[in-house]
């Protein structure tokens, strides 16, 4: 009974799922939203516990039967532990009641019009008086009147040339910013936690830099891997080996210019016998897919079910 | 005498006598005032500069043109939609001056003017739109510094509909393969012998885990770096229940760690059963499953660190994976593994390929679950898999030739919007 519900509620969902890919009422979508978002973060919420639940038993499991390297797992639970109290009582970015924020003064808020504008993935503000211009003369002014007065040089050419060669404009938003004292320049800075232990700075001062490295290992293994690749064992691998060796040659600018027609050949090689293969697999890739879906939908695959009959 | 057309339109003219070379110094100060002159956006050149192997050099007036504005020949509502989109057609303006690019711009309710787009087109589709609110939209046409403007179009709102006809092309796809899925099916019930072609990578999966046999080591099962959404992460389930009845068989202990708290629970619930249905439910070790950790390269260090540690015999590397896949599949290698590999992700095949015995390519992977099993009604779907790319390639052969041949837009008749 309890598959036989499974497989109902599941061929409810798909049915509907597959639906609303076919009607346009932003209700539906909504709806559909709701399904597919809320559902499954209420879902993935309990299935944390339970991931959490099966680390901690793993852990504990490895330091009882001293599993080779079991000391490591201290680490892991140590950790787990330390950063789940900072995250539930210090907040993610330490606005939390943990006092885990040493930094400097904060001194309350700035309120007014700003202009944002994203350069490099970082947020700039610029304090603006909008009743000097009109947003739609933006793009052909050498400069609005309002913001030159707070941007340096090179953060003007950077705007004007964003905002002529890229579709970007920028935004005119009426913000509250934090502000605070910095205990580095003694300046009157917008609030940032860089100085306390917030969830957020242990993520991006360790989980991100370790990140870093193993991904920067790929450098290696890819050395590795072209060795391994490149060895003349069969034609397919000699074939590999002439088409890599011309695709790399090819973007090399001081090799293209000596050989003429080399760098039209590398694009040959990727524009035709390298896409023609790739859309075969991917045509292949969606009708598996489909084939996958509808194998689970019509109740013929159990296996995520745990298989059998039910 | 040369003629230059400067790049200002103010009146430039210059008349510059130039003696001989006399040194390279000359022309170094020439080249310098000239920059200098060019930077400065200056009328005449310095007064006592001189240069030399030039000309006179006179700098006319540009002549005045005459700017015409684009004119809006439509603003509609993107008929049987989603809603949200607006589309826009203009004429480029008359005259023998052409426009550098057009700047869409379109006003709601606030009243003001706001940049749609910067393009060298003349039409536009504007998304992302709320719907019922009225939109009026004007095009610029950008000449050098100047601009002309044509006029401000009537009000049109965006309007969500029942029915989205861009995606019939889609629906028909689907009916097409329902139908041929339930002709296999029917087939499969019949009796009806199906031939499946060989896999390696798949018959390959039973030696591989009875060399683990042999060798008393685990076999590493990697379910994939994505999530339950991910329809490689199903297939990749799939496979696992039949590699878990196998290690069963074979006695062999199975490892399993996952990235996403939901496919761990999934992937728990599967090795259990399997174990379960074949006997043996003391056999299974509730910590053969378990969740790892939800960080893309922390999950691949982790990985890692299980090949180096236990050193399995066999290592599958099934469903969906980005950067992470060579990271696994070298370190797998080195320890001297097994490895069977498979997944959709075109970019990591590559890889997977170099580094690892047998892959599955793209379609392959979701074949493994029917392959393994033997399964009439799942051979059936892998049946009816093949014979969707056999449609699919005919279309394309006719389509090729149709477009070739008679010069017939195929592409807008199969267009998903």
């Amino acid at each position: 009974m309890k598959r036989k519900l499974a497989l109902y509620i599941m061929f409810t969902m798909a049915v509907w799922g597959g639906i609303s890919v076919f009607i346009g009422k932003q209700t539906v979508h909504n709806f559909d939203n709701l399904l597919r978002n809320k559902l499954l973060l209420i879902v993935g919420a309990f299935a944390i516990i339970l991931g959490l639940g099966s680390l901690i038993f793993h852990h504990t499991q490895k330091i009882k039967r001293n599993a080779r390297y079991w000391q490591y797992s201290y680490i892991t639970l140590g950790a787990l532990i330390i950063t789940s109290f900072i995250g539930l009582f210090g907040g993610v970015r330490g606005e939390g009641g943990l006092p885990t924020f040493f930094g400097g003064t904060v001194l309350g808020t700035y309120q007014g019009n700003i202009y944002t504008f994203q350069d490099k993935n970082e947020l700039k503000l610029f304090k603006a008086d909008p009743s000097r211009y009109a947003r739609e003369d933006i793009a052909l002014m050498p400069l609005p009147q309002g913001v030159s007065e707070d941007l340096s040089r090179y953060e003007k050419s950077v705007l004007l040339r964003e905002i002529q060669l890229r579709n970007t404009s920028l935004q005119l938003q009426n913000l509250e910013i934090p502000l605070m004292i910095s205990p580095v320049s003694g300046e009157v800075v917008p609030f940032e936690d860089d100085f306390g232990v917030s969830i957020q700075n242990i993520y991006e001062g360790i989980l991100v830099p370790c990140g870093s490295t193993m991904f920067a290992m790929l450098a290696f293994y890819m050395c590795s891997a072209a060795y391994r690749a490149f060895r003349m064992r069969n034609l397919h691998a000699g074939v590999l080996l002439v088409s890599a060796f011309i695709v790399m040659l090819g973007q090399i600018p001081l090799i293209t210019a000596f050989i003429p027609g080399l760098h039209d050949f590398r694009q040959w090689i990727l524009d035709v016998p390298n896409l023609a293969s790739k859309r075969g697999i991917m045509i292949g890739v969606g009708l598996g897919m489909a084939a996958t879906s509808f194998k689970i939908i019509f109740g013929i695959e159990r296996a995520w079910l745990g298989g059998g009959e039910e | 005498m040369k003629r230059f057309q400067g790049t200002n339109r103010n009146k430039v003219k210059l008349k510059v006598q130039i003696p001989p070379v006399r040194s390279v110094l000359g022309l170094l100060t020439l080249l310098f005032a000239v920059s200098w002159a060019q930077a400065q956006d200056m009328d005449t050149l310095p007064a006592g500069m001189t240069g030399s192997g030039m000309d006179a050099v006179e700098v006319s007036e540009r002549p005045e043109v005459v700017l015409n504005s684009p004119e809006i020949t439509n603003v509609m509502d993107v008929p049987s939609d989603d809603g949200g989109m607006i589309l826009i057609n203009w004429k480029s303006p008359e005259g023998d001056t052409k426009p550098d690019h057009y700047i869409l711009e379109l006003k709601g309710p606030d009243g003001l003017w706001q940049i749609a787009t910067r393009t060298v087109l003349t039409a536009y589709q504007v998304t992302g739109l709320p719907n019922f609110v009225p939109f009026s939209f004007r095009v610029k046409a950008v000449y050098g510094n100047e601009f002309t403007v044509s006029d401000i179009s009537e009000e049109v709102v965006a309007k969500d509909h029942w029915v989205k006809l861009g995606k019939l092309p889609v629906f028909i796809a689907i009916f097409l393969f329902v139908v041929i899925l339930i002709a296999f099916l029917h087939a499969a019930r019949s009796g009806v012998d199906l031939f499946v072609r060989r896999i390696s990578g798949l018959t390959e999966v039973e030696n591989a885990i009875g060399r683990a046999t042999e060798m008393g080591k685990p076999v590493l099962y990697v379910p994939g770096s994505s999530s339950i959404e991910d329809v490689a992460t199903l297939a990749a389930l799939n496979i696992l229940g039949e590699v878990a009845r196998r290690t069963v068989h074979h006695d062999v202990k199975i490892i399993c760690p996952n990235r996403d708290p939901i496919v761990y629970t999934i992937a728990r619930e599967i090795v259990k059963e399997t174990y379960a249905s074949e006997g043996r439910p003391d056999a299974f070790d509730p910590d053969s499953v378990f969740f790892m950790v939800p960080d893309q390269f922390a999950y691949a260090a982790g990985v890692d660190g299980i090949m180096v540690r236990e050193k399995p015999a066999t290592i599958f590397l099934m469903g969906m994976f980005w950067a992470e896949s060579l990271i696994m599949a070298e370190t797998g290698a080195s320890t001297g593994a097994v490895q069977i590999a498979g997944t959709d992700a075109v970019a990591q095949l590559p890889f997977f390929i170099t580094a690892c015995d047998y892959t599955l390519i793209g379609e392959e992977l979701y074949a493994a679950s029917a392959y393994l099993s033997r399964e009439p009604l799942l051979l059936a779907t892998l049946k009816s898999q093949d014979y969707g790319k056999l449609i699919f390639m005919i279309i394309m052969a006719v389509f090729t030739f149709l477009a070739l041949l008679f010069g017939l837009d195929v592409v807008s008749l199969i267009q998903v919007r």
